[in-house]
């Protein structure tokens, strides 16, 4: 193979997002100035963004070594993943203003694991599939227990680590096992070869990497840790665990799928109905009972990842669209609720605002903050207007066409019963009671960036749901390379 | 132009209605005002201008002919237009809502003091809703309008409600009634869904539009059509409601402000009517035939347990809310019956039921306001301390139970007339529940305004405000009572089509004017 310039091209994204690692850690040693070195951060995405962009709109694809592909699929989740690490660098920033002891580090944390992300997404080859995971996970141990000064967050941040560790031993181990009856370890190989050979080593290594995946993507039963992680998880942190962690691994699950002939990946559509169904029910009752938002948030995305795995295990012509659609959905409305969330917290205070009790008659004292957390939580629960509607809605399109009536009855079930916990975090937002907990918001929250995004998010959910179009042509444009 | 201004008017209105509240306090209800009368002036207008008599039909046609039409394109990649069209039937529909909505207005001018703006807010957009629900003809943007209208509603209920008798929340309720509802919704859009995709496979086209839908029955085999069908009708039957699924409606009703019950009985069940009207029948008639015996049963079912209970209850907008589970009973029959007569009475029906339930609602909000008690134990000899509450809540008592003169007579004798040559049995069944009829208006009157009463002390009577709203409300009642025949003109057509695509029969004419 020719190694020239035009090989690596595809991969400058990635690149810059390097480079921009070391820049901010070299601006952190030349001056602590937590804007600036913030603004740097901020300032290496928003290049590796447009260079995504561009390269995108060029067409700009093909495989990079045998490890990475770069591709228009690989750029829709690329652009995915940027945007939201862009939000929770903003959201970082509002959040980390009042900590007292060193707060420019995290935006390190931040690059390397976006830079993970990326690598996820490229990646078809188990080799560079662990390495993403490894290169995201690892750096979201600290960023998760960050503010170890409260108790919480390094019970999280340590949780998170010994559980997510194990999963990894899981996937290495799954490999291993794969590699041991095909002797490759490229995605497309591994389906290629076990049409040559026989025995059931790599049916339980699918089966261990599956479970490593579900693990991170905390799907029932392998969800435990979501509630206490997100929970003691700093609110920024919890955005982007919520929604780059979860994006980049599912892209890669995704694109496993389809490299891998359909016949050897049809059994697992049985265990991923299990699991959707399971995940969907999980999610929707435990959080039933939540007073604490975050917890709250933890299970809904739970039950969100059922219903996401409903299109998976339903498979048709459909499948990947409403993959591209829901998963887009979510990311903004995810950060939107995480973001109603850190604007109302700081990391100077003991803990974050999370209890229902901070949010009580909300309305009536920052409107505009409300009215987000409204269309974020109408979006969860797929009500028209907000883009969570037309993510459900191709959900239902995806169940309808392929017939899978259970997966749908399971859908309207879990929906239903979601209802009732984002109706009641909406509406105690708007019941003023006399003598109620006066928690605030920033004063100024609208004119910080943060703030911005926030609305600008807002703005987004409702464009969406009301005018998908564009949206729906530009994911149409979202197709992997196959390289056969 | 005109339809899609319909639509927005409530929603633009509504607003201007939330960032008008920073200028005064009033400034919303006005605001509010001049936008349904602006609705209400331009259904009017289409009426005094459109030609909608049957004439313009072809007659014995399927096809529906639409007096207006507007169209835009919207998510061309999933064949979802903006697709407006409007015919007698929706006009009627759109017509009652900007009445009601004006009544609904009225009645909280004084009710509502917490968050004016925020209510007018809602208030609107359910009507704005509601409306987009009447005028929109592609399925995707049905169901649009039908799950969004449940937001404000929700809301209207939660945050201005009042408690309920029995110690449950308005929290309790409202929610009882999105999740409801909601979840009706999601198997109307299954159904929406499965019928886009039949049509899609047997024609090649992807599209949600009414017209192109109209046939694909015929590419379903009669089990698969059953399905969807009943997935149509079950959505419809949580909000219209129908018995086994009717639970919410008591506690939302009594539960509601006295606007948010005059939205919920006299506009949101009407929806659902229309939406069996629309699309159950037309898109599903050999399952809706098939089916037509159960869902009369259901309805005869609904008339006499909704009566019995509204008889045993002690809050009178719980009585209220009960009649009319009754009612729709009565409107059930009459779509299932399918005939012509049935048809054009369901339409006076749905009319009137609206009009003489709100009625009722806001008279009980102005008791609220005055007694602060809904309870109708602690009324009692309210006839001796007003002058002119009494007598109007005798008259629209008298209305629900369907007395020659008003409009509800006209409404339950064309439906009972016309469906008597369908299914005679189950007819006279339904008729024998008028009796029941006259016995929980009666016993609600003399409950309210008879007997002993509490104190001698004379209550506020009612304000020019409130007359007027209860006057016209019942000149109204009156009005198609007497002289029902300019809107059975109007809707004759609508009628018609929806008549001969459910169960076709040779075509006459009775009661088109010459």
């Amino acid at each position: 193979m020719n190694l020239t310039f035009d090989t690596f091209l595809p991969l400058l994204p990635l690149g810059i997002i390097s480079l921009t690692t070391v820049a901010v850690m070299l601006a952190i040693a030349f001056v602590r100035n937590h804007w600036w070195n913030a603004t740097v951060a901020v300032i290496g995405l928003n290049i590796s963004l447009i260079t995504t962009v561009y390269l995108a709109i060029q067409g700009k694809t093909g495989a990079v070594t045998g490890l990475l592909i770069v591709d228009q699929y690989a750029y829709f989740y690329s652009i995915v993943i940027l945007v939201a690490a862009l939000a929770c660098c903003t959201l970082t920033h509002a959040f980390m203003e009042s900590y007292q002891n060193n707060k420019e580090e995290i935006y390190l944390l931040l690059l390397l694991a976006t830079a993970g992300a990326m690598v996820l997404v490229y990646s078809h080859h188990m080799a560079s599939f662990f390495i993403g995971l490894e290169l995201l996970s690892v750096p979201v141990y600290g960023m998760v227990a960050y503010t170890h000064e409260r108790g919480r967050s390094l019970e999280a941040g340590i949780k998170y680590l010994v559980l997510s560790a194990s999963a990894s031993a899981f996937m290495l181990f799954g490999m291993a096992l794969m590699y041991a009856q095909t002797g490759t370890l490229s995605f497309a190989g591994v389906g290629e070869q076990l049409a040559e050979t026989t025995g059931h080593l790599a049916t339980f290594g699918v089966a261990m990497i599956m479970i490593a995946v579900f693990f991170k993507l905390s799907l029932a039963p392998f969800h435990l840790w979501t509630p206490d992680v997100y929970q003691g998880a700093p609110a920024p942190v919890g955005a982007f665990l919520a929604t780059v962690s979860k994006v980049a691994v599912f892209a890669v699950l995704v694109r496993f799928l389809i490299e891998t002939p359909i016949q050897y990946t049809q059994p697992l559509q049985k265990i991923f109905a299990v699991v959707a169904v399971l995940s969907i029910i999980f999610g929707n009752l435990l959080a039933l009972t939540q007073t604490n938002i975050k917890r709250l948030l933890a299970y809904s995305s739970i039950a969100h990842f059922g219903y996401l795995l409903v299109a998976l295990a339903a498979g048709g012509g459909t499948a990947l669209e409403t993959i591209h659609v829901y998963l887009l959905t979510y990311v903004l409305t995810t950060l939107g609720a995480f973001g109603v969330i850190t604007l109302m917290s700081t990391a100077g205070d003991s803990e974050d605002a999370d209890s229902l009790q901070h949010y009580r008659g909300l309305f009536w004292r920052r409107p505009y903050l409300t009215a987000v957390m409204t269309v974020m939580m109408l979006s969860l629960a797929g009500i028209p207007l907000t883009a969570g509607f037309i993510g459900k809605f191709y959900v239902m399109l995806t169940g309808v066409n392929t017939g899978s009536w259970d997966l749908l009855a399971a859908v309207i079930i879990g929906s239903g019963i979601g209802l009732y916990y984002y109706l009641r975090v909406m509406v105690t937002l708007y019941m003023a009671t006399p003598g109620m907990q006066r928690h605030d918001a920033d004063a100024h929250w609208g004119e910080q960036a943060g703030g911005l995004m926030v609305v600008g998010v807002a703005g987004l959910v409702l464009l969406v749901g009301m005018y998908p179009q564009p949206v729906l042509e530009w994911i149409r444009l979202a197709k992997p390379l196959f390289l056969h | 132009m005109i339809l899609s201004a319909l639509i927005l008017i409530p929603f633009i209105g509504g607003l201007l209605c939330w960032l008008g509240e920073r200028l005064g306090v009033g400034i919303p209800r006005w605001i509010a005002l001049i936008s349904m009368l602006a609705v209400f002036g331009l259904g009017l207008m289409l009426w005094a201008q459109g030609d909608y008599s049957l004439a313009n039909q072809t007659i014995g046609s399927t096809t529906p002919r639409w007096q207006l039409e507007e169209r835009y394109t919207w998510i061309p990649h999933l064949g979802v237009s903006i697709h407006l069209a409007i015919d007698g039937l929706s006009l009627m529909m759109v017509l009652l809502t900007g009445l009601l909505g004006i009544m609904a207005i009225g009645c909280s001018w004084s009710e509502i003091q917490r968050h004016v703006g925020f209510f007018h807010l809602n208030l609107l957009w359910s009507l704005g809703g509601v409306i987009g629900v009447f005028l929109a003809l592609d399925m995707f943007l049905f169901f649009f309008f039908w799950e969004m209208m449940l937001v404000p509603v929700y809301f209207l209920i939660a945050l201005w409600g009042h408690a309920g008798s029995d110690g449950k929340s308005r929290i309790y309720a409202a929610t009882k009634f999105f999740i409801y509802t909601q979840v009706g919704g999601l198997l109307l859009l299954v159904g929406i869904l499965a019928l886009v995709l039949v049509n899609f496979q047997a024609t090649g086209t992807l599209s949600f539009d009414y017209a192109a839908l109209l046939g694909a029955h015929k590419y379903m085999r009669p089990e698969l059509e059953m399905a969807l069908m009943l997935c149509f009708f079950t959505a419809f039957a949580v909000k219209l409601p129908i018995v086994p699924f009717h639970s919410w409606l008591p506690d939302a009703h009594a539960q509601a402000p006295t606007a948010g019950s005059v939205d919920l009985a006299g506009i949101l069940l009407k929806t659902a009517a229309y939406g069996m009207l629309r699309f159950a029948l037309p898109l599903f008639p050999n399952a809706s035939q098939e089916f037509a015996p159960i869902a009369m049963g259901l309805g005869l079912f609904g008339i006499f347990y909704g009566a019995f209970l509204a008889f045993a209850q002690t809050d009178i907008k719980r009585l209220i809310a009960y009649t009319s589970v009754s009612h729709m009973g009565f409107v059930l029959l009459g779509i299932y019956a399918g005939n012509f007569l049935t048809l054009q009475g369901l339409v006076i029906q749905m009319l009137a039921h609206g009009l003489c339930a709100s009625g009722l609602f806001i008279i009980s909000g102005q008791l609220y306001e005055r007694l602060h008690t809904r309870d109708t134990r602690e009324m009692g000899g309210l006839w001796a301390r007003f002058t002119y509450l009494p007598p109007l809540l005798m008259f629209f008592a008298a209305a629900l139970l369907g007395i020659p003169g008003t409009a509800n007579f006209v409404g339950e004798f064309l439906i009972l007339l016309g469906a008597f040559k369908v299914v005679p049995i189950i007819t006279i069944i339904a008729t024998s529940s008028l009796v029941l009829g006259g016995v929980y208006s009666l016993v609600m009157i003399h409950r309210v305004l008879f007997g002993q009463p509490k104190s001698t002390e004379k209550l506020a009577d009612l304000s020019g405000r409130e007359l007027t709203i209860l006057l016209s409300l019942a000149a109204a009642l009156v009005f198609l009572g007497l002289y029902p025949q300019p809107v059975l003109n109007v809707s004759a057509g609508a009628m018609s089509v929806i008549q001969q695509s459910y169960a076709p029969v040779a075509v006459s004419v009775p009661l088109l004017a010459p």
